[in-house]
């Protein structure tokens, strides 16, 4: 099989999700593209930055107690992070808030943990990584079920808990006061997308919609207007040319992203509803629907449609 | 016989939820079968579905019901042997596919019994057709009647994360759901993503199997679905529903191969969305792995599947 990466034109602005690396160290990185830094920081206000290198971002709060930090992503990225707060603050790193507990995001926090920080995650994490230990993973300190918060002054960080998503301890988080959601894996600024893992490995499908549903309506309560993810996009110039996409996204990213998979596992309930086998349900359905989305690839829709079949036909 | 097709190719064949019962329904091979094993071990198979029961003097301990048409079906075969109720109804684990279609033995007072994460599933993603769980245990549980019993064994999360593996004593025959197949392990997965399927517990989960055959001296295993394969003459034939317990361990080898090629090539520095490609067309790849499944045991596209589905656990650890 050999595999079309170029990306489907829509009309409108185009956006590719890089072929996104979820690699730790030791295994092959992204490097940034030609047309932009391997590495930067960028700062969002109120204490908060945004800290990419290569196509894989974390963010951290900068408050008058010392810096909050979210995913170290690996040892050599976690060392130029740890540099690049130090040209912003001289305070130490106090907390590492994990997003999951997926290597390619959790590895390398030993940086941050010889200045004294204390690492926080979802319960299930902490099992994960005890279940699926690396030498380069840092356990969690302090693990939480439903919500917590940590702060370092007027900087503070809300994680939240709404159930499997992606994987089983994805936390969603508030910063404040720059009141910024963090989702990461699920969401990629500044659109909806097509994930670029066709076999939606991790994925729980059986609760994503939900899942979706309730960081909506936290959103909506917490009055949050921004939301940023854990990788960065490529879309494309006036000119045609590539370039880096937004760091952030209207909230409204959130509410696209799951009417995507209510309809992906819509067209595939409809098929499998009407008999069609799990390969031939890729035939049936009319994958124009889906070409506005991100990363829009007809084959990589119709891989996914063998793991939506699942949900349907075993439940899962 | 020549080869194995994969599960995948055989459900491409037919409809598994509309199935003619009583019908051939791939040419030469009928679409119920049951077999007789010997020391009341029964199996029997449902299109390409396949659970096992026991008959004892005390009444009957059944598997996976399948569904409801299948369920039916399997009662009116068990009549057909015995007047004794079905006593209990043990669940390999919890999807649908394997675990609906019980209220049939439960009508009868038949006790359901599973791993307790399938009560846990079954609650979160319920079914109407699926029956819950009576008892439910962690590590391992033995459903007895008289001389009879059927030992279910836990080793931790594999494909569900509550999946048993079975021991149906005296026969002394170990059934394998999904994990494992007969007569060889050498065939290709079903769905190359691996809904539901805890990679990074693979291996270790197949090795306490092969552990537990060999302090159980179980040298054969029953397998919940069917295989098919072709004979001399290129014919279709329906593979043996059994096999030796060294299928077990060429599961093992499966999953530990494919790991290895994976890691491997990403330690070479090629992309995870890359190594499909890379490793199909390696001839090292070729001899290593794809030669032992057959020439009916893969298709290209499939395995550019699960080569980019281990490619993930390889980068994420799960």
């Amino acid at each position: 099989m050999s595999r079309n990466r170029q990306i489907q034109s829509s009309g409108h602005a185009l956006l590719l999700i890089l072929c996104i690396s979820f690699i730790p160290a030791g295994y092959a990185q992204h490097d940034a593209a030609s047309f932009m830094a391997p590495y930067e920081t960028e700062a969002l206000g109120d204490g908060l930055y945004a800290f990419r290198i290569g196509m894989r971002r974390s963010i951290f709060l900068v408050g008058a107690e010392g810096v909050i930090a979210t995913d170290p992503l690996n040892v050599e990225a976690a060392t130029i992070y740890r540099q690049e707060i130090a040209k912003i603050t001289d305070k130490p790193v106090k907390y590492v808030a994990y997003s999951s507990s997926f290597l390619n995001h959790v590895i390398g926090g030993k940086i941050f943990k010889d200045q004294g920080a204390t690492f926080v995650a979802h319960a299930n994490c902490a099992s994960n990584l005890t279940e699926t230990p690396h030498p380069d993973v840092v356990m969690p300190d302090v693990t939480y079920t439903d919500r917590h918060e940590i702060s370092v002054g007027e900087q503070s960080l809300e994680l939240f808990y709404f159930g499997l998503s992606y994987g089983n301890c994805l936390s969603v988080m508030i910063a404040r006061p720059a009141n910024i959601m963090l989702i990461a894996n699920l969401v990629t600024p500044p659109k909806a997308a097509v994930p670029s893992d066709p076999t939606l490995a991790n994925y729980y499908l059986h609760n994503l919609i939900d899942f979706f549903r309730s960081v909506e309506n936290l959103a909506s309560e917490r009055g949050v207007e921004r939301v940023i993810g854990s990788f960065a996009a490529i879309q494309e110039g006036r000119e045609g040319e590539p370039q880096l996409g937004p760091a952030t996204a209207a909230a409204s990213i959130i509410k696209d992203q799951r009417v995507f998979w209510e309809e992906m596992i819509g067209a595939v309930q409809t098929a499998f509803a009407a008999g069609a086998p799990a390969r031939v349900i890729p035939k049936r359905i009319d994958w124009t629907q889906f070409s506005e989305y991100a990363g829009y690839d007809e084959r990589n829709l119709e891989i996914m449609t063998r793991r939506v079949y699942s949900l349907h036909r075993i439940g899962r | 016989m020549k080869g194995l097709l994969t599960f995948a190719t055989l459900l491409l064949l037919l409809l598994v939820t509309a199935g003619p019962a009583n019908a051939q329904f791939i040419p030469g091979i009928e679409f119920i079968e049951l077999e007789e094993f010997g020391d009341g071990l029964y199996a029997f198979r449902y299109g390409p579905y396949r659970n096992i029961f026991m008959i004892t003097a005390e009444g009957v301990i059944v598997t996976d019901p399948l569904d409801v048409k299948a369920a039916k079906i399997l009662r009116e075969e068990i009549a057909k042997i015995t007047d004794q109720p079905v006593k209990y109804v043990a669940y390999s684990h919890s999807h649908w596919d394997h675990a609906a279609g019980g209220q049939i033995f439960k009508d009868e007072g038949a006790k359901f019994v599973a791993q307790e994460k399938c009560l846990a599933n079954m609650r979160e993603t319920p079914h109407p057709d699926v029956v819950l769980p009576d008892l439910t245990f962690a590590d391992s549980y033995e459903v007895e009647l008289g001389a009879h019993s059927l030992g279910l064994y836990y080793f931790g999360p594999s494909h569900d994360d509550c999946m048993v593996v079975m021991i149906a004593r005296p026969a002394n025959m170990m059934f394998i759901v999904d994990i494992g197949s007969a007569p060889t392990g050498w065939v290709m997965e079903y769905n190359p993503t691996m809904s539901d399927t805890h990679l990074y517990n693979m291996v270790p989960y197949l090795k306490d199997a092969e552990e537990l055959a060999r302090r159980a001296g179980v040298t054969t295993i029953v397998s919940g679905h069917l295989s098919l394969g072709f004979d001399d003459d290129g014919k279709m034939q329906a593979g043996s529903s059994t096999g030796p317990i060294s299928a077990i361990s060429e599961k093992r080898q499966f999953w530990e191969a494919i790991y290895a090629a994976v890691r491997t090539e990403m330690v070479t520095g090629t992309l995870v969305e890359d190594v499909p490609d890379k490793l199909l067309a390696s001839s090292e790849f070729k001899s290593e792995f794809l030669d032992r499944l057959g020439p009916n045991g893969y298709e290209k596209d499939e395995m550019w599947i699960l080569l980019r589905r281990v490619g993930s656990y390889i980068t994420s650890g799960r």
